[in-house]
């Protein structure tokens, strides 16, 4: 069932039904018998898409950030020395937040809040969500623990001296920070393993690259996050560190920076590349397409990258000015490609012709012009919106 | 002993006793009244509140035949037999008009994205073989509803669970057919045992050829994709896209192991890199 | 069902459904069985697995058709001219079956002299009366010798044989006509008409299936005579895999004419007395019939009479003959002309049970008006409606309407015993599974203590007027809470006892005119032979390998024969035509050498009669047939290509146009069917012909989704979701015509009413082209109303009424309309009966209050449904 490359990308689904139905050729499918040309059944969705709310999105973007944060602050504790302390501390009181947001997302969108706990039943290598709630329930606790003593050493919140700030003390700092950076590593990879392993065309096409890409996008949103707090001179205890090391420390987040923006464009590109066109659609054409185009690609890859590298190459520290802005933007950049894969995959999910070029495994396959598709569109008014009902059975 | 269901769509009379006896056993609400346009099917699609849906196509005026890969794989038991039986063989059913109807289903994979996908291990493998959701362990995660390759699974969203066809997990158990196949008039819907039913399949494409209905096919068997063998599958008579089938479905966690690596790589490397940096930054 | 009455000798299906598997070839016509027969559906589909060819004629392609290896198109209302071109066929190519044709059917029997054709009379038969529209039979008699035996001329060669008649009345149906008339493709007919005939004779059988396709059609007796003319010329009658099934409407309407509901008829197809029949002896004199099975009509009347009035039934009074209704000879008692009285206020009175024809009925627009003439009406009815609602329909102020209403709550076939008789004439037990709610009763707990009370009011009554109700046997055991009278008790009466010891009677065959059996309908004599052994209850199923003639399975009216007239089934010297399809034959060697009829099914012959055995000169009854003349019911034991009465618009069927067509009647002088019975009225408008402000043919019909007028399937949410509005199929070339798309408004108008529905735009419907001209057919549905889950405009207010003449049917098959795009003038007028949904919340069953939710759930399953039209219903 191969058809000519011509045909692709012309028409989108309903138009050229309007037009025929114009023309009063009701939903007459007869020549889709016959020659193998595309067809479908009345441009129905061959798949379900994701009934998310804007909390996983959301989820996604706070998660990797947090990952990202704990990776950078782990490893800063463990090899940064005493100029990255204030890294340090950032890091692990970010990693607390994001720690306590994550699960809070999670839950809210679940259909049965009140069972969320049901996710630790048991442990399925096969299901990437699963061992993904592991890794956040482990990193919500070390985080805990590492924020708790973080306090206590500040002498903030937390008494110092108080029995539980002494308890606080006695953790033991370097493992827990080694374990943050590895947990840090996961959380800001899994999502991306979770949502290449569906039967969605864009994402399963993106396949391997989609897990390295939501990864990049965490260390780099979490490097943004490191690098504004520095910018801004947020979290700086004046008796124990320097302005010129905080200075010093924002220069290394800035390298590591751009080096995970960098790769972030890097697979970006690499997605595209593989992406059929077919299948691509939802990232080409549409709101979301500009989102993740301008928002994504645009603010929160090539802006980063065009601020910092000039003054990076020369070898010289990024102005503080620079620094903000690239930091912001690429933490924006990072919250429009959660909104954007994750919307424009519900599109993907909607286009039987993506599905079945993504099954058929043959490119270009399958992409009807508006005319077949008329031929089996049932009607402008479209097939029917599916409406969930309440089931009768069983109450809670 | 895995049991399922054979559907014959060159059997189906397209009168939806299937559908409605599922309803009525599994309780399940009547939920859309939209005149849909889609010939004579108003329901449209599975559902967390459709189990079984008749699928309706209309082929007016073909060259008979001429549709279809009908990559029949066929043994031509009997079939002979029944060609000599045929009173007229020059005409045939199925041939120059076509009314299409197919009652889908559940496909209950053997390698099962859904089962797979689960988080919570609600989502089990019965002891008859079929893929069953366990109502009072899923918290409607929808996790499932992508990684399912046929769209069959749903979370309903007013009940917060995801649900699909049981294969009358409960009549089973007590020795009973599934409600749908109990009710198909023209046994359309065939229960048993799956080896068995496929036997009896492939006999029937063989019949159906020798019959001149030479577009049939089976679907969900014999063929090698990652989902594997369809414990509920289909005899065909024009391509699987026709009937909102994927014509090669994929089972979304075939490479998931991949997937951990290649991610994992990254993550090494990211590691060293910020390792090094930091360190490269502490010797300056 | 007159024309299968009238050429076989009793109005019932010939065969039963399982038996289709044995046939070689299934025409299908005049019915769309896969959707309105499902279940029995499952025959034919068995039987073309096993080899048979399916033939489906039709005017829409439907899913029938889909699994039909033939699809032939047929423009609405032509049926007996494609049938009489598959007769001309069958005769001009000497492909029907000799040997049968001569032995069993009248085709060598000589027609009277004064008989014309309508070959001679351009159109109509001699006996026609213009005047009154009606037809004088006496010159279509046979020519009788001596003995009042019919003279006979077995080589066919006679021209006043009925087969040389049959010849030149048909020789102008030829496949040319076919087309010219039916839009039916010529070559396509043809390859029917060769499949047909290579599939009938000796060796194959060919079953006929027909439904309301047939008989809603002013020409409608004639359609099934036609079919019956072909499947006596093809030898297929009374012969396994053979025969014509009627497909019933109803699951019970067999039993409703069997015992039945019609204003003509008494149980057992014995008639109910005109006043004309002053005693007992007119009666028989009319109704007795010389020779053949209705000489017994004495002994079958007397013990109906003797048990409705017991020991009130004695040879002094006639046997209470006089305490009977008599029919004025001079009022058309039949369904229409009784709205049309009762609409102009001459009748008072109204009980409906078990019909909603304020939607089913057509010309719905009459029955509700009439109903609103009523000073009373009692309505028994599940659920409330449209019936139950005509006092607030059609936007009338209900303060307005001086009708009193009374709704009874009716219960479901589930909550009671009892039978019901299917469309091959078996009666099946079924048992009750739940009490019916609140106040709902079954009809014979309804009907048993109304009785009860009217007979207290009367009592002691000496007024002669009065003797009818106080005379009958009124004493069914009551039973339980609520007295539900024993049905058992009422079948047992049915099926007939002895007076003197009320043991059971084993069949009709002991029934006597002396007053000391009594049965209530001599058809079903048999079905309880002994107390205690109800065969309607009995469930045994034929084995695999085994005759499937599932003889053990329920119990079939007369004397449990599956295939009637099976006689024929074995040659005129009793030896089966052939090996392949042995049924019924003579075994000279049983019944201890003296030789009697054995075989698969319940012989339908007198046992012991032999093959050879002459007729009896001046012998009454069966004693007056041969043992080679199989229809025993008919007056000459035979079948009857040729009707010498018994149809009231002519001995052979001829085409006439329908009453409403765009086409003049090419066939014959007459444009439509000179006997019709017509109501020239103002609330009955017709178009006439080629009426240019309808040029289009409309056709109703009904979908495996819902049941008739939607009474029970719309207040089912699962069935309404599955077909939640009306819509009019459209082929898409009238579509672009009329700039209308798949699911647009659409407007249908007759000069009698306006409705509106979706437009279902399908290939399906094909535009036909005849002379030139291009003909559309618009195909409806006719299921909606407006009470229900899901509800619609009511399709039968299109419908103008013109009657068949002999079985008062109207055509409701065709008829011509106007279409446009959009929604109609008119909304629905509020306070319609959508308020009543909406009061009543979810589904009515009145009279269940409290116990309505609950017993929806057992009923239904779902939750309560929303009020309003539950368009994107979210269950809260």
């Amino acid at each position: 069932m191969t058809m000519d490359r011509g045909l692709q990308g012309r028409g989108r689904v309903g138009d050229g039904a309007r037009q025929m139905m114009e023309e009063g050729r009701g939903s007459d499918i007869a020549e889709m018998g016959q020659v193998n040309a595309p067809t479908s059944y009345y441009n129905r969705p061959m798949i379900k898409k994701p009934g998310w709310k804007w909390y996983i999105p959301f989820y996604i973007f706070i998660g990797g950030l947090g990952g990202g944060v704990a990776l950078i602050g782990g490893l800063a504790d463990l090899f940064g020395g005493r100029r990255h302390r204030a890294t340090v501390r950032r890091a692990r009181y970010i990693a607390l937040v994001a720690g306590l947001i994550s699960p809070l997302m999670l839950i809210l969108d679940l259909g049965r809040p009140r069972r969320f706990h049901h996710m630790l039943r048991v442990f399925k290598v096969s299901s990437p969500l699963n061992v993904g709630t592991w890794i956040l329930l482990v990193f919500g606790l070390t985080s805990a623990a590492q924020a708790a003593r973080q306090a206590a050493e500040d002498n903030f919140i937390l008494k110092r001296e108080s029995r539980l700030g002494r308890l606080a003390r006695l953790l033991p700092g370097k493992p827990l920070s080694l374990a943050q950076a590895l947990l840090g590593l996961g959380l800001g990879g899994y999502t991306g393993i979770l949502l290449a392993a569906t039967a969605i065309p864009l994402l399963a096409t993106a396949g391997l690259l989609l897990g390295p890409l939501f990864l990049a996008t965490a260390v780099a949103s979490g490097a943004a996050a490191l690098a504004l707090l520095a910018g801004l001179r947020w979290g700086r205890t004046s008796h124990a560190d320097a302005a010129e090391d905080d200075e010093e420390a924002r220069a290394d987040i800035e390298t590591l920076a751009t080096l995970s923006t960098a790769t972030q464009l890097g697979l970006e590109i690499a997605r595209e590349a593989v992406t059929p066109q077919t299948i691509a659609r939802p990232l080409r054409h549409g709101t979301w397409a500009t989102v993740y185009r301008v928002g994504a690609v645009g603010g929160g890859m090539l802006m980063p990258l065009a601020l910092r590298l000039p003054a990076q190459l020369r070898g010289r520290p990024v102005g503080r000015a620079l620094s903000i802005t690239a930091a912001t933007l690429t933490l924006a950049g990072a919250l429009a490609e959660r909104f954007a894969i994750v919307e424009a995959g519900k599109q993907s999910a909607d286009d039987p012709y993506a599905y079945q070029e993504f099954t058929s495994g043959k490119v270009g396959s399958a992409r009807p012009t508006s005319e077949q598709q008329a031929l089996m569109a049932p009607r402008t008014r479209g097939a029917k919106p599916h409406i969930a009902a309440k089931d009768t059975r069983i109450g809670g | 002993m895995t049991k399922g269901f054979f559907t014959d769509t060159t059997l189906c009379i397209g009168c939806k006793a299937c559908e409605v006896a599922c309803k009525q056993w599994n309780q399940l609400p009547g939920d859309n009244y939209e005149f849909t346009g889609m010939s004579y099917d108003n329901t449209a699609a599975l559902g967390a509140t459709t189990w079984r849906h008749v699928a309706f196509v209309e082929q007016m005026g073909r060259q008979p035949n001429g549709a279809g890969d009908g990559a029949a794989n066929s043994v031509a038991n009997g079939a002979t037999a029944i060609a000599e039986r045929v009173s007229n063989p020059s005409v045939g059913f199925l041939g120059e008009n076509r009314w299409l109807m197919m009652s889908d289903v559940c496909k209950h994979c053997t390698n099962a994205g859904c089962l797979d996908a689960c988080p919570t291990g609600a989502i089990i493998r019965n002891e008859f073989g079929d893929v069953y959701v366990q109502p009072d362990i899923c918290n409607g995660c929808g996790y499932c509803q992508i990684a399912c390759p046929f769209g069959v699974i749903e979370v309903n969203y007013d009940d917060g669970r995801a649900w699909k066809c049981t294969l009358c997990y409960d009549r089973q158990k007590d020795g009973l057919e599934p409600a749908c196949a109990k009710a198909c008039p023209t046994q359309s819907i065939q229960f048993g045992e799956v080896e068995e039913l496929q036997e009896r399949a492939r006999e029937r494409v063989g019949m159906l050829h020798a019959r001149g209905v030479t577009d049939a096919y089976l679907y969900g068997v014999d063929e090698r994709t990652s989902v594997g063998p369809l414990n509920a599958f289909f005899l065909l008579v024009d391509r699987p896209e026709v009937y909102n089938l994927p014509e090669r479905p994929k089972l979304p966690q075939a490479r998931v192991g991949m997937h951990y690596l290649a991610t994992g790589l990254t993550a090494l490397a990211f590691g060293a890199a910020a390792a090094l940096t930091l360190l490269g930054g502490r010797r300056k | 069902m007159p024309g299968l009455g009238t050429s076989f000798g009793r109005g019932g299906a010939t065969t039963a459904q399982w038996d289709l598997v044995n046939s070689d070839c299934i025409l299908i016509q005049g019915s769309n069985m896969a959707e309105c027969h499902p279940v029995g559906f499952r025959f034919v589909m068995e039987a073309r697995e096993r080899g048979a060819t399916i033939i489906h004629v039709d005017p829409r392609f439907t899913r029938t058709s889909a699994n039909a290896d033939i699809y032939a198109p047929l423009r609405p209302g032509t049926d007996i001219t494609f049938l009489g071109g598959l007769i001309n066929y069958v005769l001009s190519e000497e492909k029907f079956f000799r040997e049968y044709v001569v032995a069993y059917t009248n085709a060598a029997t000589i027609i009277g002299e004064d008989y014309r054709d309508t070959e001679d009379l351009d159109g109509v038969f001699s006996g026609y009366q213009a005047e009154s529209g009606t037809y004088n039979p006496t010159s279509w008699r046979y020519e009788v010798g001596e003995g009042g035996v019919p003279l006979r001329d077995e080589t066919l060669q006679h021209p006043r044989s009925v087969f040389q008649i049959l010849k030149r009345h048909f020789a102008r149906y030829t496949p040319e006509m076919v087309e010219q008339v039916c839009g039916t493709p010529r070559d396509l007919f043809v390859k029917i008409a060769e499949t047909l005939t290579a599939n009938s004779g000796r060796d194959r059988t060919t079953a006929f299936c027909y439904a309301l396709g047939w008989t809603q059609h002013t020409v409608g007796v004639q359609n099934i005579r036609a079919a019956a003319i072909l499947q006596l010329l093809l030898g297929n009658i009374g012969r396994p895999g053979g025969g014509i099934l009627a497909l019933r409407g109803h699951a019970a309407i067999q039993g409703s004419t069997d015992i039945p509901t019609l204003y003509n008829l008494l149980p057992g197809y014995l008639n109910i007395p005109y006043a004309s029949n002053r005693t007992f002896s007119d009666y028989l004199l009319v109704n007795q019939a010389e020779t053949g099975w209705w000489n017994n009509v004495p002994k079958y009347a007397v013990s109906m009479l003797k048990a409705w009035y017991g020991e009130n039934a004695t040879a002094e009074n006639e046997w209470g003959y006089q305490y009977l209704n008599k029919l004025d000879d001079k009022i058309d008692y039949s369904y229409y002309p009784m709205f049309f009285r009762m609409k102009d206020g001459g009748i008072r009175g109204l009980f409906v049970l078990g019909e909603n024809y304020a939607v089913g009925g057509p010309g719905s627009k009459v029955e509700r008006a009439a109903m609103r003439k009523l000073e009373w009406c009692v309505i028994r009815d599940p659920f409330l409606v449209e019936t139950a609602n005509f006092w607030k329909m059609d936007g009338v102020d209900p303060h307005a309407v001086n009708t009193e209403v009374f709704f009874m709550p009716a219960a479901w076939a589930a909550e009671k015993d009892g039978s019901l008789t299917n469309t091959q004439r078996m009666l099946q037990w079924h048992e009750k599974a739940i009490d019916p709610p609140g106040d709902a009763r079954s009809e014979t707990w309804f009907f048993v203590h109304l009785g009860r009370r009217l007979r207290q009011l009367y009592a002691g009554s000496t007024e002669e007027r009065d003797r009818p109700l106080l005379a009958m046997t009124w004493d069914y055991p009551l039973e339980g809470a609520i007295q539900e009278p024993r049905v058992e008790s009422v079948l047992e009466e049915i099926s007939g006892y002895t007076v003197a010891d009320g043991q059971q009677v084993a069949g009709f065959a002991d029934l006597k005119d002396d007053g000391s059996t009594a049965c209530g309908c001599w058809i079903y004599s048999g079905v309880i032979p002994a107390k205690g052994r109800n065969l309607a209850a009995s469930r045994v199923k034929d084995g695999p390998g085994e005759w499937t003639n599932n003889s053990r399975w329920g119990w079939a009216w007369p004397a449990n024969r599956r295939i009637l007239y099976n006689r024929a089934s074995a040659d005129p010297d009793g030896n089966p035509w052939s090996e392949r399809k042995r049924l019924v034959w003579w075994d000279s060697m049983a019944n201890d050498g003296k030789g009697q009829w054995v075989g698969y099914d319940v012989p339908d012959f007198v046992r012991d009669k032999a093959p050879e055995s002459q007729r009896v000169v001046g012998g009454k009854g069966a004693a007056g047939l041969t043992g080679a003349e199989p229809f025993i019911m008919q007056s000459d034991g035979r079948g009857w290509l040729f009707a010498p009465r018994g149809v009231k618009d002519g001995p052979l069927p001829a085409h006439y146009e329908p009453m409403e067509s765009p086409l003049p009647n090419v066939m014959y002088k007459r444009q439509n069917n000179p006997a019709v019975i017509e109501f020239d009225r103002a609330d009955n408008p017709m178009h006439g012909v080629d009426n240019p402000a309808f040029p289009y043919i409309i056709t109703t019909y009904r979908l495996t989704e819902h049941h008739t007028s939607g009474a029970m399937s719309r207040w089912s949410t699962w069935l309404s979701e599955l077909q939640p509005e009306l819509f009019a199929e459209i082929n898409p070339e009238l579509a672009a015509e009329l700039d209308i798309r798949m699911g647009d408004w659409v407007t249908v108008t007759t000069a009698r009413a306006e409705i509106e529905a979706r437009a279902m735009v399908t290939e399906r419907m094909r535009p036909m082209r005849i002379e030139g001209k291009t003909l559309h057919v618009i195909g409806i549905p006719y299921h909606w109303g407006p009470a229900g889950v899901v509800t619609g405009d009511v399709v039968n207010d299109l419908i103008g009424i013109a009657l068949d003449p002999t079985s008062q049917i109207h055509e409701a098959k065709v008829f011509t309309c106007n279409m446009r795009k959009g929604r109609r003038a008119q909304a629905i007028p509020s306070g319609g009966p959508h308020a009543s949904v909406a009061e009543g919340g979810a589904i009515d069953r009145i009279g269940s209050e409290g116990a309505e939710m609950a017993r929806f759930d057992e009923h239904e399953g779902a939750e309560p449904l929303p009020v309003e039209r539950p368009a994107e219903a979210t269950y809260d």
